[in-house]
């Protein structure tokens, strides 16, 4: 806290900073710059004198004398914690999820009422509840009543424990653990048994419910739920102002031997008065755990709460584990965990208290990422010589991961899956690796984003709940050891059995395997990140026909195992998924198919039971003709191999007067982004019609010619567009006689290369005509040619250097995460049909933003399925904080650090001087900023904001069941708000074989059988290209290019004021009383007459 | 018959689409006489009528056809601000290369053959539309269609003209030159012609300039020879690492306004 005060001083001699949006900083302006004056308006009068103390440091640091505190504490940052920036990111995030002073008080007095009042009820007998109709435990109590009589008796006693005992509590809405002890007088030393002591538990707590509901002073909405998910572990839940208070009922310490818990006792006995003998590590673990809660706690208490430092690391560690939602689910990976390996690292002495709190995560990270629980395991328990007392091998014969705790009998991991583990393991390292990438805003990254299930995994499969399907699985597969140990609550054995089949079918097709939180239900759902490496393996190989594991993949694969012979000559058992040529997507869901044998194969489970998430938004980059699957990547492909040719081709000529060096595409095909893809369909048109063709095709794909360097070059631009186009005569007078099959025609300004049933169109680019461009006589002498950057020498750089190598930079990247082209086409294509298009919102800039998620890695590893893609992208666009943060996308580290910090503190000194969206490239020569200067405009920046965020919260409202209503909701526009339709005759909108052509039907319209238009026609586009340029003060026009058929137009602010007349402001302006207002009437009509023949009408949605 | 606003030394008339069309959907022309201190040969003050506020579609044809019932006209010129203006240079006309018009509102500029038509201009009551039976003004499609129709060009015609132009450019180039040259030991650098001036980017100037500060440094000083210099440098790194701590703070208040740090 003083930190911060102390600069009070500083943000006074910054008065630029000073936002006058809020009357506070207001008055700050106001009261004048010279005096200190603290940035809070209320302030208690302690702070009045440090205010005084502040100002004397203000002139301190005037007079650029250093104190010693400050030369220690910036010091002190640059050694212990990763930067400044990083330090007071943390020290504000804690702030504000640390519990305030009241609210402490609060709890305290709140359990005190509480205590109060229980030790008040009258003791009785609670039997007589189970037949409640509120008793809330659905399964039958195995012992009978007369077991399960139990007493009400004022409790032991009662407290807070957990995270908020000891200060490491966060959230607002947080729950608060009340620990209550029960008496001795209600238990008998035998209810560990048979499920006795939940039931008995369970009673008890629905008695103090019921109560409570009575008097109702303590909180609202009492109920009984399960702990962690776990049906065995019912709490009470009340919720008294912010807090969810969970109390949870324990034995008291000691009441039953520990030792009758070690895993391979048995404590579930079927057959009554018979000595079983089979283990029940997991039901022991389940009475274990309530056991020596306290035990644990004292112990945290004893060696974590006197530290700050470790507490404000589990704080954050405890952030990062829940915007990962790791912390939610069937017992998942918590607070308590994390506390515990700390402790364990302190008494390794791999981290000291001393250490500060940064410290403390990066080390908790590193030693978590390789840690290894499901092999070595680690032990709290200080003592060896306890009776009975298992050794860590005992443990591991019984559960995948061993943690035990202060007592020495109790494995916390007992039942946290071993995948999620894993998963932190991994997402550990890399937060270790994010740590290290200056570039990104790690902490950010870190601590503030939410990562939400739908954007982790790849894919998600939904095993939907049906008891007797759940029955069946436990029927066939659990051993009858199993089936006793999970004796009433059968979930977590359905998903273990469910897990290992579907771990070892996919075998290394996927990275992690997860189990996922099922609030609601026995639902089972299981997400995927797939390894790009081995996902698209078409064959899964097996053991050689004879040898002894053949049986057992025969087994495991059914019908589907067939002996094949391989080309290095190998015979063995394999399975094949879909043949070598299938496109990419039927490829990316093979492991989709091998779900879905797994679970009908094994466990009986039919389709129409399973959910599965990972596909349903490719119907956007689907075509219409190859039914299913075939996705953009293909068309792509063909197009750029066929541009190959054509290069290969034009470079083979010889005897031009110069050499054609190189040609290179710059069409978003070439970057595998497009989202339509011609067909290879065109053909060579007819001169004679009314509209003249040379080519007709769906699509002209543009590229560029690089000319061998020569001097003999006009200084002039008129000549120079005439030496170009007498070089692309020489071109086709070439072209026909060495390759009569390729086709060429030309024009004033381009060539057009017809190869492969694909039209290219080729422009000449040379240097020196941006020189020419930029070139301009200095006012000062009228003699020296000055050299400057204007629009139209950035333009022609675009389109001749910069544009090829973005080009070529993002094919390199579509090749190293092949998710890249499909994903951006998918992020478009939502634009486009939220009637944004590339004027709006430029295409290189989604591109560019999908890119710089790629690269870094944000929010996770880069995922193979375009679907997670798209969800990233509209996750970043909903959250990304355009005002303070820049987007860098560095191909190749290209960029060195220090030109990126020098940007970064330009953009950060002065915001206003950059476009509201910044983006950097490598690929920019120098012109930062290029790629966002002319749009998107705030305006629309905020709009495609919200409209992610919708979309985002329609995609997590029906996540678990994502269907095509879904695509279609998150892909129609609403036409809502707008000033004005405008109609288009359906004969000029450009068609594309996609499907969810125009959103009003979702059957795929056929594209007409006419054939193709004439190449590069398009008076949609001209009809906008000439109102955009002539209105764009006025009005802004909203467009869907794929197929839309109405322009949307909305007028700007502007239009609603009058002005003085000013001869520069009479443009689009009509005279009123001697004022200028915009002519809209005029304008409307104006619309009409450039649309002609293309408008067919006009609505007015509202009068202005 | 409409009124005729009068605003200052403006003229206020609309601008009809055509007969039917009514005056509450039509822009209206500013007019007003040409002033300007400059002489010019292009638009001579007092046969020049100034017009502004020209609808983007509006060509310099459907211009002259309007104001010929003034007068005869002799020329028509339009640009979109008075900024581009000087941009504007002699193009040769040509089949193919013709420099596309912005499409936006212009100003127009009316030099009329008599000197009493600009009078007459400003003393009119209503303009004739812009289309009528004999001419019609291209627009929409019907545009569209001829503008495509112009890019499929005739290879041998195009190369004539290209020939025809480039020959010509040289003619020019190479007469410069040789006026230039008048010597062979040095090229004069005049001031006329294609190579006028010198070329120099901007940032060569200052690349020069830098260079011949630093030199003039370089021999000066010492860096860091007495403690006290040694002091101050140790300082001043210290005080930037102070600065860097003050920017962060900025920027963190910042993100603090934006209420930034709750996670969840």
């Amino acid at each position: 806290m003083p930190k911060i005060k102390s600069n009070a001083g500083c943000f006074v001699r910054n008065p630029n900073f000073v936002k006058p949006e809020s009357d506070e900083d207001e008055n700050d302006s106001d009261s004048g710059v010279s005096t200190d004056v603290p940035i809070e308006k209320k302030k208690p009068v302690e702070k009045r004198k440090n205010k005084v103390k502040d100002g004397n440091k203000a002139k301190k640091m005037k007079s650029d004398k250093l104190t010693l505190d400050e030369i220690n504490e910036i010091r002190e940052t640059e050694d212990l914690y990763h930067s400044n920036l990083f330090r007071m990111q943390i020290d504000e995030t804690l702030k504000e999820v640390s519990l305030k002073n009241k609210e402490k008080e609060f709890i305290t007095k709140w359990i005190a009422t509480l205590r109060k009042f229980l030790n008040k009820l009258h003791s009785e007998d609670l039997t007589h509840l189970l037949k409640s109709k509120d008793y809330p435990l659905k399964f039958k109590p195995m012992e009978d009543e007369k077991k399960l009589q139990i007493d009400y008796h004022p409790p032991k006693s009662l407290d807070v424990y957990g995270s908020f005992s000891i200060d490491t509590n966060i959230g607002n809405k947080s729950i608060v653990d009340v620990l209550l002890v029960m008496p001795n007088s209600s238990l008998k030393h035998h209810d560990y048994l048979n499920q006795t002591f939940i039931h008995k538990k369970c009673l008890y707590l629905l008695h103090i419910a019921m109560k409570l509901r009575e008097k109702e002073t303590l909180g609202g909405n009492i109920r009984i739920e399960n702990f962690k998910n776990d049906p065995l572990k019912p709490v009470l839940m009340i919720d008294a102002e912010d807090f969810n208070i969970a109390i949870n009922a324990v034995p008291p310490e000691d009441f039953f031997k520990l030792n009758r818990f070690i895993p391979k006792t048995n404590n579930i006995k079927l057959k009554k008065g018979e000595e079983s003998v089979v283990p029940t590590p997991h039901y022991n673990f389940e009475i274990l755990f309530d056991c020596v809660i306290e035990k644990n706690q004292k112990m945290i208490a004893n060696e974590i709460g006197s530290h700050e430092n470790v507490k404000n690391a589990i704080k954050l560690l405890k952030i990062w584990t829940h915007q990962r939602q790791f912390d939610s689910g069937f017992h998942p990976f918590n607070g308590f965990i994390i506390t515990c390996y700390l402790l364990h690292l302190l008494r390794v002495k791999k981290i000291y208290p001393t250490m500060s709190c940064y410290q403390i995560i990066r080390l908790f990270w590193n030693q978590f990422g390789q840690s290894k629980f499901d092999e070595f395991g680690i032990s709290l328990c200080s003592d060896k010589n306890l009776p009975n007392q298992p050794e860590i091998q005992d443990f591991f014969n019984f559960y995948d991961m061993v943690l035990i705790d202060s007592s020495g009998y109790c494995n916390i991991l007992s039942m946290l899956s071993v995948d999620l583990y894993r998963r932190v393991r991994s997402e550990s390292l890399n937060a270790i690796k994010m740590l290290d990438n200056k570039s990104i805003n790690s902490f950010h990254q870190l601590f503030m984003t939410t990562i939400p299930f739908y954007i982790q995994f790849d894919q998600i499969v939904v095993i939907k709940y049906d008891e007797k399907s759940y029955h069946n699985i436990i029927e066939r597969k659990a051993s009858s050891d199993e089936k006793i140990d999970f004796h009433n609550f059968s979930f977590p054995l359905i998903r273990k059995l469910v897990m290992s089949v579907m771990r070892r079918g996919l075998g290394d097709r996927v990275n992690f395997l997860v189990p996922l939180s099922d609030e609601r239900s026995n639902e089972l759902s299981i997400g995927m990140i797939l390894n790009p490496e081995n996902a698209l393996n078409i064959v899964e190989k097996g053991p050689q026909a004879n040898e002894p594991e053949a049986e057992g993949f025969r087994k495991f694969w059914g019908a589907k195992a067939e002996i094949r012979r391989f080309k290095d000559g190998s015979i063995t058992e394999s399975v094949l998924w879909c043949s070598a040529n299938a496109p990419f997507g039927e490829k990316r869901l093979i492991s989709h198919k091998i779900v879905a044998f797994l679970l009908s194969h094994h466990f009986n489970i039919i389709s129409n039971k399973i959910n599965f998430i990972g596909d349903q938004f490719d119907v956007v980059i689907k075509n219409i003709f190859n039914e299913m699957i075939e996705t953009i990547e293909e068309r792509s492909l063909i197009a750029i191999r066929s541009f190959d040719e054509v290069s290969k081709e034009l470079r083979s000529l010889n005897d031009l007067p110069l050499e054609i060096v190189s040609v290179l595409g710059t069409d978003a095909i070439f970057r595998y982004a497009d989202v339509t893809p011609p067909r290879a369909n065109a053909y060579i048109g007819n001169k004679k019609q009314k509209l003249k063709t040379n080519f007709r095709a769906q699509k002209v794909l543009n590229g560029i010619i690089q000319l061998s360097p020569s001097g003999k070059w006009p200084d002039d631009t008129d000549a120079m567009r005439r030496i170009k186009a007498a070089f692309y005569i020489e071109i086709e007078k070439r072209m026909s006689s060495e390759f009569p099959k390729t086709k060429v025609h030309i024009s004033s300004d381009f060539i057009d290369i017809l190869k492969n049933k694909l039209v290219y169109r080729l422009k000449i680019v040379h240097p020196k005509e941006i020189a020419l461009a930029k070139e301009e006589i200095s006012k000062t002498n009228n003699l020296t040619k000055l050299y400057r950057t204007n629009e139209e020498s950035l333009r022609l750089e675009v389109e001749g250097t910069i544009l090829p190598k973005l080009t070529s930079s993002l094919h390199g990247l579509h090749h190293q995460c092949p998710s890249f082209g499909p994903t951006a086409a998918m992020a478009k294509r939502w634009l486009y049909s939220q009637m944004i298009d590339s004027f709006l919102w430029p295409d290189e800039v989604t591109e560019l933003i999908v890119a710089y998620m790629m690269l870094k890695n944000i929010p996770m590893s880069n995922s193979l399925q375009p679907q997670t893609g798209f969800f990233r992208f509209l996750h970043q666009i909903a959250n990304f904080n355009h005002e303070t943060d820049m987007i860098v996308v560095n191909f190749n580290d290209e960029l060195q650090d220090e030109q990126l910090e020098e940007i970064e503190r330009k953009f950060q000194k002065n915001r206003n001087h950059f476009p509201s969206l910044f983006i950097v490239t490598s690929c920019d020569f120098q012109n930062y900023a290029i790629w966002t200067s002319k749009a998107p405009s705030v305006n629309i920046l905020h709009r495609v904001k919200l409209l992610a965020q919708h979309s985002i919260k329609l995609i997590e409202e029906s996540f678990m069941k994502l269907n095509t209503g879904v695509v279609k909701d998150i892909f129609t526009p609403s036409l809502v708000g707008y000033d004005l339709l405008i109609d288009l005759n359906q004969e000029f909108v450009k068609r594309h074989d996609v499907v969810l052509h125009n959103f009003t039907n979702f059957k795929a319209i056929k594209y007409e059988e006419k054939g193709a238009p004439p190449a590069g026609v398009n008076f949609v586009e001209k009809f906008l290209n000439e109102v955009r340029e002539a209105y764009d003060d006025f009005a802004v026009f909203f467009y869907n290019p794929i197929g839309g058929s109405k322009i949307a137009m909305l007028w700007k602010p502007s239009v609603h004021e009058t002005r003085e007349f000013s001869a520069s402001q009479v443009n689009g302006c009509k005279l009123v009383n001697g004022r200028l207002r915009v002519n809209v009437e005029a304008i409307i009509k104006d619309i009409e007459i450039i649309g002609q023949g293309l408008i067919t009408t006009v609505e007015i949605l509202n009068e202005i | 018959m409409a009124i005729v606003e009068k605003l200052g030394e403006y003229n206020v008339l609309p601008l009809l689409y055509d007969e039917s069309a009514d005056e509450s959907t039509s822009h209206s022309l500013f007019l007003k006489k040409y002033r300007s201190d400059k002489k010019s040969m292009d638009k001579p003050v007092g046969k020049t009528l100034t017009v502004l506020n020209i609808p983007p579609y509006v060509t310099e044809v459907n211009l002259e056809r309007i104001f010929s019932t003034v007068g005869p006209v002799e020329k028509v010129t339009l640009i979109d601000s008075y900024s581009n203006e000087h941009h504007l240079k002699y193009q040769v006309p040509s089949e193919f290369f013709n420099q596309r018009q912005p499409f936006k509102f212009k100003i127009g500029f009316i030099v009329f053959k008599k000197s009493d038509s600009v009078e007459i201009a400003l003393r009119l009551e209503s303009l004739p539309p812009l289309n009528n039976d004999k001419d019609v003004l291209l627009t929409g499609v019907e545009k569209w269609t001829e503008e495509y129709n112009k890019q499929i060009v005739d290879t041998s015609e195009m190369q004539t003209e290209i020939d025809f132009y480039m020959k010509h450019y040289d003619k020019v180039k190479n007469s410069e030159t040789i006026e230039d040259e008048g010597d062979d030991e040095w090229i004069t650098v005049g001031k006329k012609g294609q190579n006028a001036g010198f070329k120099q980017k901007e940032s060569v100037i200052s690349k020069l300039e830098q260079k011949i500060q630093n030199q003039k440094k370089r021999a000066k000083s010492l860096s860091n020879f007495y403690t006290f210099e040694l002091r101050d440098s140790k300082k001043q790194q210290l005080l930037e690492l102070r600065k860097k701590l003050e920017d962060d703070k900025l920027k963190i208040m910042s993100i603090k306004q934006k209420r930034k740090f709750k996670p969840y």
